[in-house]
């Protein structure tokens, strides 16, 4: 009896549970647009119960009957209420981003962020920008995007590499280069990894020709002390994070893509100079006609032979993409194959790149994910042979002549390129300076192709990594190494330039540098009910980086047939040169985001570095900022603002700091060679026991602003930075054993302001039109020099650095016309103690002692803009799409060195035309004086310190995706690409962007017209 | 204890020999509640014709079927097409915006306004609808279907939107419950196919619904004001009303066998004489001679 009553007992007690919760109800949560799930979403049911969805995305819960209302949330995601009937399928609830601008989901250092709890000014790049760009390296395609950011091309050689600056530059002689960070981890590469040593090769690849632009899913440009300070030592420079396409987890079906362009690019101008009659003309009036011409033998000679023509050709370029993508349940990968082939528009140079990339990850086990980065690839430049920064004895290439290109210019146009018979012609009677040997003289044709001027990377940056998520704790671990072997080969036979005095000279140079890094990091994600968010981070990192060097170089070949590869048959042999240089930098990172009540937003980072390339007492640098945002549109006094969606203040502030420099600039260092057969040590620096950090203290006010549902938005920025103890190349006395040594002198300010704003201008059903521009004023000035100050530098003593003026400020002579017939001469300051004379340049004699000398030089302005600008507008009609890119700067200077040797006269090479408006006796003229063999002063003068303002349209884009039958599963993009189409500007050389300030010959940039098509399947 | 195992095998076995029977010669045939109604006039329809035959309705998340009905186009499978439906916005009779609803001739981007975000909306018709229509939009609340069945999908891709632009709340379910979801949150809106809106037996709308008024031909607003079912069907079989999502439903099979040939040509030939008392539209008479073309090709 009583086991019956407790039987009936137990399934009573069983029935009125299962009466209880009679329902199980249970789903998955995905994001709409990935797929993906979403971990930690909240389901609320019932009387406030909830339960959060599992790795999986997935839930279950007991309800006692149904219907039963769901309420789902996640952070960044529209809210969504499910209302459940009946439980015959799963639930499958897919949450939709919230698209506004201010609930981005922003990549920052080491993490993401939503911009609405953001404290930084960081501005976002998407991946269309490189889609449209041609460029085969990201900076040609960041120019004009950001405001802030300026992008200057060191030339028009392909493959080369671009100064960036954000927010001006805040340091002499350590590196102003931002820091890039790939996929999450730092890529940064040293000034010195570009070279092995062996010189005499104009240009070096652009470090960023690792990076295949259309591999890049988006840049974050991180500009203010908030956004950067977590890279600490490396991050007064601005941060540029890039973040690389991957595949998305559960979308199965991989998406493949192939793309193939093909295009042409021409010279975007060229410079008007004397043909053969004209040159002649000017030979047999001004000096001693050593062609011997008659006038109507120089009438017969018409154009002759146009050089600049003669070096410059239309070049092809070709570039083949392919990328697969996709994911499974646990996973998701991403793999892309390009091929470029770029030639470029002087004779024999070049850009061949291979690259391959892939990123994958995979969840192994619940709550723990394991991931693989991996680029590998090979870049080639080709470029030209140069002798600047080289000494030798018989440098050919010197007064101003900095390679075969310019040297082609310099060429007298009577001379010709080839004899009747076909052969090179190596005659040239004018030349009797540099580049000749008895009646040898050297054929700027020949010189461009038979020299070699290579760099050839081989380049693998790799990282693997693994997350194990333990509650609301997020722990990483990563490693990688970034490995380089750069190759540098050379070759000038006997009869080019660099050859002559040598019977042919050779070299080549390798060099490895391979750095490791190691992060490990935690992660702290909480919601605290609705009023408080805290994300914190910290960790742990260091960096390895080893680098190892050789060259070898030898000269006086009998047989070039296989130049540089047959190094043996050179009889003499310059001393081999090996080195390594390692370095260490280890890192500790804090980062606190708070968040109250949706609104305020603070974040606090911290970061310590030691680095092994300062003094031993002076190895740590600590970091600190402090970021505040409020966003106000969340406050109940705009609750009834009906066109406002967002509007944030930000304010921060802190110090980060700069280590680039040199390896070993603290100690005592020699430099090994040879002296009368045996080999010499020589003092190649001295210690500085003192040697520190460059640190960077900055401010930043911002405000971000949207109206009309995320038509229009609005970013605009205030900052203040100043650089203490800069890192100077101080000039050094006699007694110290070396001409210069670092040491932390003097302050620099950047101080400015940036606007950007960016709308919809017409959205229609098939039309839709967006622009956005952006405009950036910088002040940057030298406040402090210690006893150095007036330091000049450059290769013509060009630019000076003075307290109280911007760096790359160009110092030289006021031009102040020509004298003319009958003017009074005596009140004319003197030149070299002569009284000028009518024909005669004049100068502004700025100190009033009555001569004109080196004291009268002044600051002729510098190489920084005032103003930076950039216009961008994409057009969507129906199946065509239209995109232009317009980049503008306004204010800077430029140091147009070539224009000067152009403009300098002689018997032995070939001058600009404005030389035929040179100043005579019977015409007058005021901007060049009577033509002579010499010059009054090396000194510059202000007719070369010319405007370096432009407004670049820098790319013109059309496509057209056709439409295409349903039974083809594919979708096709062709389009045409203007780049360089045409740039406004009073710049007198071919192109006003030369990164270093001096224009001695760069090589000119192209106008390039491309032709694609793009396969989706 | 030893009844007990017995009494659970022979459960087994009676199961299995009963599943084992449904696949011997029986159709079966899985249906959603919406379609159920007009499969089993057809069902009846054909085995007045054929008594022999043996078809089962299955149902249930796991069931497997023979024939599988899809109320939507398929690609990749094997799929005859059997009958059209069409889907109408609606709303509660108790809903207390239902005069302003009603003053209104609802174009399609007014619906689109109504049912979907905002975030691609033509921006003409933003600066044309500032005001009280905006109004009217915020304070409803748009309805829609999560489950695999619904039609959700076919009227957001109507208006050229996915299922992730629609406003408002889920249900998951039968569609048919997003009538009982307007029905409990009064101010709400939402659409249905006509099997559903109509009382198939009176053959008049359903008296606790109120049809948005479409901006229509006044000729076609007319038949769709009358409430009836069979107007609004001649209508919509014989006018392209461009405001109106029609949809194909139709049988997938993995397999094909005589018998499912002749009950799926029946069907398309004979079987749409029950579609209109189902509340669905006639195939037209294109797509009967091309599904009848297909299953001679199938076999």
């Amino acid at each position: 009896m009583l086991q019956k009553r407790l039987f009936l007992a137990a399934v009573l007690t069983v029935a009125s549970t299962f009466a209880t919760w009679a329902q199980t109800v249970q789903g998955t949560i995905t994001d709409a647009t990935s797929g993906e799930s979403i971990i930690g979403a909240t389901v609320k049911y019932g009387d406030g119960k909830g339960v959060t969805t599992d790795i999986d995305g997935h839930f279950t819960i007991d309800v006692k009957s149904l219907p039963v209302k769901l309420n789902i949330s996640f952070t960044g995601y529209r809210p969504q209420t499910v209302t459940v009937y009946d439980d015959e399928e799963d639930i499958n609830v897919k949450l939709t981003e919230k698209r506004s601008y201010l609930n981005d989901v922003v990549v920052v250092g080491y993490g993401t962020q939503s911009r609405t709890q953001l404290t930084g000014s960081v501005t976002t790049v998407k991946a269309d920008v490189f889609e449209n760009s041609t460029s085969s390296t990201l900076d040609g395609a960041l120019s004009g995007q950001v405001a802030g950011l300026n992008v200057t091309a060191a030339s028009g050689q392909p493959g080369a590499e671009s100064s960036i600056r954000i927010r001006g530059g805040n340091s002499v002689n350590a590196s102003n280069e931002p820091l890039y960070v790939v996929d999450g981890f730092i890529y940064f590469k040293d000034a010195s990894s570009n070279s092995t040593g062996l010189g005499s090769i104009e240009g070096s690849l652009n470090p960023l020709a690792t990076i295949n632009p259309n591999d890049i899913e988006s840049i974050e440009v991180l500009k203010d002390i908030s956004a950067t300070a977590i890279y600490g030592s490396r991050g007064a420079n601005g941060v540029i994070l890039i973040t690389t396409k991957k595949g998305k987890q559960g979308e199965k079906k991989a998406s493949i893509n192939y793309g193939y362009s093909l295009g042409f690019s021409n010279v975007a101008k060229k410079l008007d100079l004397m043909n053969a009659a004209e040159w002649a003309q000017f030979q047999k009036t001004y000096y001693n006609n050593k062609g011997g011409y008659t006038d109507e033998q120089i009438a017969a000679l018409g154009k002759g032979t146009n050089w600049q023509d003669a070096v410059l050709r239309t070049a092809l370029q070709q570039s083949h993409e392919l990328s697969i993508n996709g994911g499974t349940d646990k996973g998701r990968y991403a793999f892309s194959a390009n091929y470029t082939d770029q030639d470029g528009i002087i004779l024999n140079s070049g850009f061949q790149r291979y690259n391959f990339h892939t990123n994958a990850e995979w969840e192994l086990l619940k709550n723990l994910k394991f991931g693989v980065n991996a680029t590998y690839g090979r870049s080639k430049q080709s470029g030209l042979t140069t002798s600047e920064k080289q000494v030798f004895n018989s440098s050919p290439f010197s007064a101003g002549i900095t390679n075969s290109f310019v040297y082609a210019l310099l060429t007298p146009p009577v001379v010709p390129v080839y004899n009747a018979d076909g052969s090179y012609n190596f005659k040239n009677p004018y030349e009797y300076a540099y580049f000749a040997i008895g009646d040898h003289a050297s054929n700027a044709v020949y010189d461009l192709k038979e020299s070699v001027a290579e760099n050839i990377n081989n380049y693998l940056l790799s990282n693997v990594w693994a997350t194990y998520k333990l509650g609301d704790v997020t722990l990483k671990a990563a490693v990688g190494l970034n490995s380089e072997k750069l190759t540098q080969n050379y070759f000038s036979g006997a009869y080019t330039s660099l050859g002559l005095a040598n019977e042919g000279i050779g070299g080549v140079g390798h060099r490895q540098t391979d750095t490791w890094q190691q992060e490990y990091t935690a992660t702290y994600n909480k919601d605290i009910n609705d009023n408080h968010h805290i994300d914190a981070l910290a960790g742990y990192t260091k960096q390895n980086t080893t680098s190892t060097y050789s060259n070898i170089s030898t000269n006086h070949f009998t047989n070039e047939t296989l130049k540089q590869y047959n190094l043996g048959d050179g009889a003499n042999i310059y001393t081999p040169q090996t080195g390594i240089s390692e370095s260490t930098l280890n890192s500790i990172i804090a980062r606190v985001n708070y968040t109250f009540l949706d609104r305020y937003n603070t974040t606090a980072t911290f970061r310590a570095d030691h680095s092994s390339r300062f003094s031993k007492n002076h190895r740590w640098g600590y970091f600190p900022s402090l970021g505040l945002s409020w966003n106000v549109e969340k406050e109940k006094f705009l609750a009834n603002a009906r066109h406002l969606d967002y509007l944030k203040l930000r304010l921060t502030g802190g110090v980060v700091g700069n280590q680039e420099i040199n390896d070993y600039a603290f100690t005592t260092s020699y430099a090994t060679g040879s002296y009368a057969g045996s080999s010499s040590y020589a003092k190649k620096n001295t210690a500085n026991d003192n040697l520190k950090w460059e640190t960077t203290a900055s401010y930043n006010l911002g405000t971000d602003l949207g109206l009309y549902n995320g038509r229009l938005n609005f970013v605009l920025d205030l900052y203040y930075k100043k650089t203490s103890d800069l890192l100077l190349d101080v000039p050094m006395g006699f007694s110290t054993g070396v001409t210069s040594q670092i040491q932390n002198v003097g302050n620099v300010v950047n101080k400015g302001i940036e606007f950007a704003v960016n709308g919809t201008l017409l959205k229609r059903r098939h039309l839709n039109w967006t622009a956005s521009a952006n405009i950036a004023h910088n002040h940057n000035e030298i406040t402090d020099m210690g006893i150095t100050n007036n330091v000049i530098q450059g290769a013509d003593n060009e630019q000076i650095l003075r307290r109280g003026e911007a760096l790359g400020s160009f110092y030289g002579l006021k031009f102040l016309g020509i004298v003319q017939q009958g003017e009074d001469v005596s009140q004319l300051p003197t030149i070299n103690g002569l009284t000028p004379k009518a024909g005669d340049a004049k100068f502004v004699d700025a100190n009033h002692d009555s001569k004109i000398d080196g004291n009268d030089r002044v600051i002729l302005g510098s190489v920084q803009p005032d103003l930076t600008y950039g216009f961008s507008t994409q057009l969507q009609v129906r199946e065509w799409d239209f995109s232009a890119t317009f980049a503008g700067s306004h204010g800077a200077k430029l140091y147009n060195a070539l224009g000067r040797r152009l403009e300098q006269t002689g018997d032995s090479y070939n001058v600009l035309s404005t030389v035929k408006d040179a100043w005579t006796a019977e015409k007058g003229g005021n901007s060049l004086p009577l033509p002579s063999t010499s010059r009054p002063f090396s000194y510059i003068d202000s007719r070369y310190v010319q405007s370096a303002s432009y407004l670049k349209l820098r790319n013109l884009t059309v496509g057209y995706r056709p439409r295409l039958p349903k039974s083809l599963p594919l979708s096709l993009r062709i389009y045409a690409t203007a780049t360089n189409l045409f740039t406004i500007t009073p710049y007198k050389g071919y192109d006003p962007e030369v990164s270093r300030g001096t224009d001695s010959g760069a090589y000119p940039s192209a106008r390039t017209f491309t032709f694609g098509v793009s396969i989706t399947l | 204890m030893k009844a007990f195992f017995t009494a659970i095998a022979v459960a087994v076995t009676l199961t299995a020999s009963a599943a084992t029977a449904q696949n011997d010669g029986v159709i079966t045939v899985k249906v959603n509640k919406a379609s159920k109604a007009l499969v089993e006039k057809w069902i009846e329809g054909y085995k007045a014709v054929n008594p022999d035959v043996q078809i089962a309705l299955v149902s249930g998340k796991n069931a497997d079927a023979d024939l599988t009905l899809v109320n939507q186009h398929q690609e990749g499978v094997n799929v005859t097409y059997v009958g059209r439906y069409a889907l109408l916005p609606v709303t509660s009779t108790e809903n207390p915006l239902l005069n302003d609803i009603q003053k209104k001739e609802w174009k399609s981007k007014d619906i689109k306004n109504l049912f979907f975000t905002a975030e691609d909306l033509d921006e003409e018709y933003e600066e044309e609808v500032e005001g009280k229509h905006n109004k009217l939009k915020d304070k409803l609340t748009v309805y829609s279907g999560s489950s695999k069945t619904s039609l959700t999908g076919i009227f957001a891709s109507h208006f050229g939107r996915t299922i992730d632009d629609l406003r408002g709340n889920r249900i998951a379910g039968d569609d048919l419950y997003l009538l009982s979801a307007i029905e409990e949150d009064k101010a709400s809106v939402t659409f249905n196919a006509l099997s559903n809106l109509y009382d198939l037996s009176s053959r008049t709308l359903r008296s606790d619904l109120a049809l948005l008024p479409l901006g229509v031909k006044a000729s076609q607003r007319e038949a769709l004001r009358s409430g009836n079912l069979d107007e609004t069907l001649e209508l919509i079989e014989n006018e392209d009303i461009d405001l109106i999502p029609v949809e194909d439903i139709g049988f997938t099979y993995d397999s094909f066998d005589a018998d499912i040939e002749q009950f799926l040509q029946w069907i398309v030939r004979d079987g749409q004489q029950y579609n209109h008392a189902a509340g669905f539209l006639h195939l037209t008479n294109k797509e009967v001679e091309s599904q009848l073309r297909l299953l001679a090709q199938s076999l």
